[in-house]
């Protein structure tokens, strides 16, 4: 019976996000090809999730945002039946994209159901908030939570979670974390599908890259999944970004990656920070209008000050992390920039690195790439997103007032993979520059 | 295809999906939430944090909120009243779920009805 309820779930999300928002218009007479299956879903998630959130900010409860979501695809669905009938048919014209993906979101929730256990800060903090809003509590009532269960960290992830556990039949905490699974196999999807190669080479890198990334540490309840799923959909938006594109196809994927920046700002502090990170390297590598990088930089500063806005209305703490980084005079970063230290983090960055697969094969392509400075200038973007993260990293661990060690050995690894998306695109770009096929 | 093949093959071995397959056929959620943290670092059936113990407690007695617990662990242990599906605020003080005893430890049972006691290490208790 619960082997059934799971197969009902992955359907559940696999249609779900498959009713479209009919933006093909946008890419008509366009230099790139028009949409495809994975280009929508991406839309799908990163718009549906947008409106989850937004609704939450209006202090409704997970049922009230479900009756939403369900009159909003409800609408979408009568006003664009025509569309609908044609995108079924697209169903069978995708069979083996569709027999893929499913394989892929088998295996993994079959993993997940089984495995189970929540991982240390998905017990201490993300589980509570997402208990409160499967009992249907709103944004309101996370301030009623103790302090010591992480009320004031972002909350994207925990709603996620308790929609889709409050959607599943049999009810059991788990099924909402299945969909991390999804959003993690779409964004993979999304990033292959930057191959300028076959479909059958798409998959297979497709599956190289699963096969490389997939733990179950990671959906044991922890964020950095979603920060990674958020990260790939972005990367794959970059990549998009860098190729000729007419004015309308630009403003359109600025857009997206404008709602992308906002779920990052929604899911952990540190993607705030990515988020700054991305957009200033657009700002600086993109060659676009002036008027448009005004408005990535307007949109990113809104975007920020709305999350402080609806912290302040509903009385939550906006504090960044009050535990690990108290003392930041003059006096106190000084103290602690010590040869020790640093060669500790250097130490263990070296280790975390060597425990990520798709990092050192990236590198290693990296490497052996002949004329890596030939398209420098299009990936320069890539490189000072890596190099700026990589920064932050640093500075977060040589500031931090608790115990390096400590820290360094539960949080690098997971700082390292919720980036890995963009060592992959030196994969991408390794193919793609060679002109690789797989037979 | 055969490369598209050998790959889910690959990704099936490395998660067991067999395996898991047949454990999520044959148990319930319960069992396999027992198993799981058995095999858990920080956990154990009644060792740790006792999620096995809190699991078995709540499922047999059939509790919807969360009785105290308490853990005399002399590691630093968190309480999963999670397990529960309620916040904490919802803890109801007239039944215990006291794990890690050991005759060294104090504890007055004397206020208290054992309902369930696991090899004199974990009890389910009430308020007398």
């Amino acid at each position: 019976m619960e082997f059934i309820n799971i197969i009902i779930q992955i359907l559940l999300f696999l249609s779900l996000f498959y009713f479209r928002i009919p933006i093909d218009n946008i890419y008509y007479n366009s230099p790139s090809k028009k949409l495809d299956v994975i280009d929508h879903y991406t839309f799908n998630i990163i718009v549906y999730i947008n409106l989850f959130l937004f609704l939450s900010f209006l202090n409704l409860n997970i049922n009230n945002i479900l009756i939403t979501f369900f009159i909003f695809l409800f609408f979408l669905l009568t006003f664009n039946i025509t569309n609908f009938l044609a995108q079924l048919k697209q169903i069978t014209q995708n069979y083996f994209l569709f027999i893929i993906l499913f394989i892929a979101l088998i295996v993994i929730s079959i993993d997940i159901s089984n495995s189970i256990t929540l991982g240390w800060d998905a017990q201490k903090f993300w589980i509570h908030k997402t208990i409160n809003f499967f009992n249907n509590g709103t944004i309101e009532n996370l301030k009623h939570l103790d302090k010591g269960d992480g009320y004031d960290y972002p909350y994207l992830g925990s709603l996620l979670w308790a929609i889709f556990w409050k959607i599943s039949f049999l009810k059991e905490e788990y099924f909402g974390r299945l969909f991390y699974g999804f959003i993690y196999i779409v964004s993979i999807l999304s990033l292959t599908n930057r191959l300028n190669s076959s479909l059958y080479s798409k998959k297979i890198l497709f599956l190289i890259i699963l096969l490389l990334s997939y733990d179950y540490i990671n959906f044991a309840g922890e964020q950095d999944i979603l920060l990674f799923s958020f990260m790939a959909f972005t990367a794959s938006l970059c990549i998009k970004l860098f190729r000729p594109l007419n004015d309308r196809e630009l403003i359109f994927n600025l857009f997206l990656l404008v709602l992308l920046c906002n779920l990052l700002i929604w899911t952990k502090a540190e993607g705030t920070v990515y988020a700054f990170i991305i957009i200033l390297s657009l700002i600086f590598c993109l060659k676009i209008k002036k008027k448009i990088k005004i408005f990535l930089s307007i949109s990113l500063v809104a975007l920020i000050i709305n999350r402080i806005l609806v912290y302040k209305v509903y009385n939550l703490n906006i504090g960044v992390n009050s535990c690990c980084w108290n003392d930041l005079s003059i006096m106190g970063i000084y103290s602690k920039i010590t040869f020790d230290r640093i060669f500790t983090i250097l130490q263990y960055s070296i280790f975390a690195f060597l425990k990520n697969y798709l990092i050192i094969f990236s590198l290693i392509l990296f490497i052996i790439k002949k004329n890596k400075f030939k398209n420098f200038n299009n990936n320069l973007y890539n490189y000072i997103i890596i190099l700026l993260c990589l920064a932050f990293f640093f500075t977060a661990y040589i500031l931090t007032d608790i115990d390096l060690i400590f820290m360094l050995k539960t949080g690098l690894d997971r700082l390292l993979f919720s980036i890995t998306p963009f060592f992959i695109i030196i994969i991408i770009d390794y193919v793609n520059d060679n002109k690789l096929q797989f037979r | 295809m055969f490369l598209i093949i050998g790959l889910l093959s690959i990704l099936i071995m490395k998660v067991e999906f067999f395996k898991k397959s047949y454990f999520i056929l044959t148990k319930n959620f319960h069992q396999r939430f027992i198993i799981a943290y058995d095999k858990n670092q920080f956990s154990g059936f009644c060792s740790k944090e006792s999620h096995g113990y809190i699991k078995y407690i709540q499922y047999n007695f059939n509790l919807k909120y969360p009785p105290t617990i308490i853990n005399l662990s002399d590691r630093r242990v968190k309480l999963p009243y999670w397990i529960f599906n309620q916040n904490n605020h919802m803890i109801k003080n007239d039944k215990i779920i006291l794990t890690n005893f050991e005759l060294d430890k104090v504890f007055d049972f004397n206020n208290y009805l054992v309902i369930d006691n696991f090899n004199n290490k974990c009890f389910f208790l009430i308020r007398k």
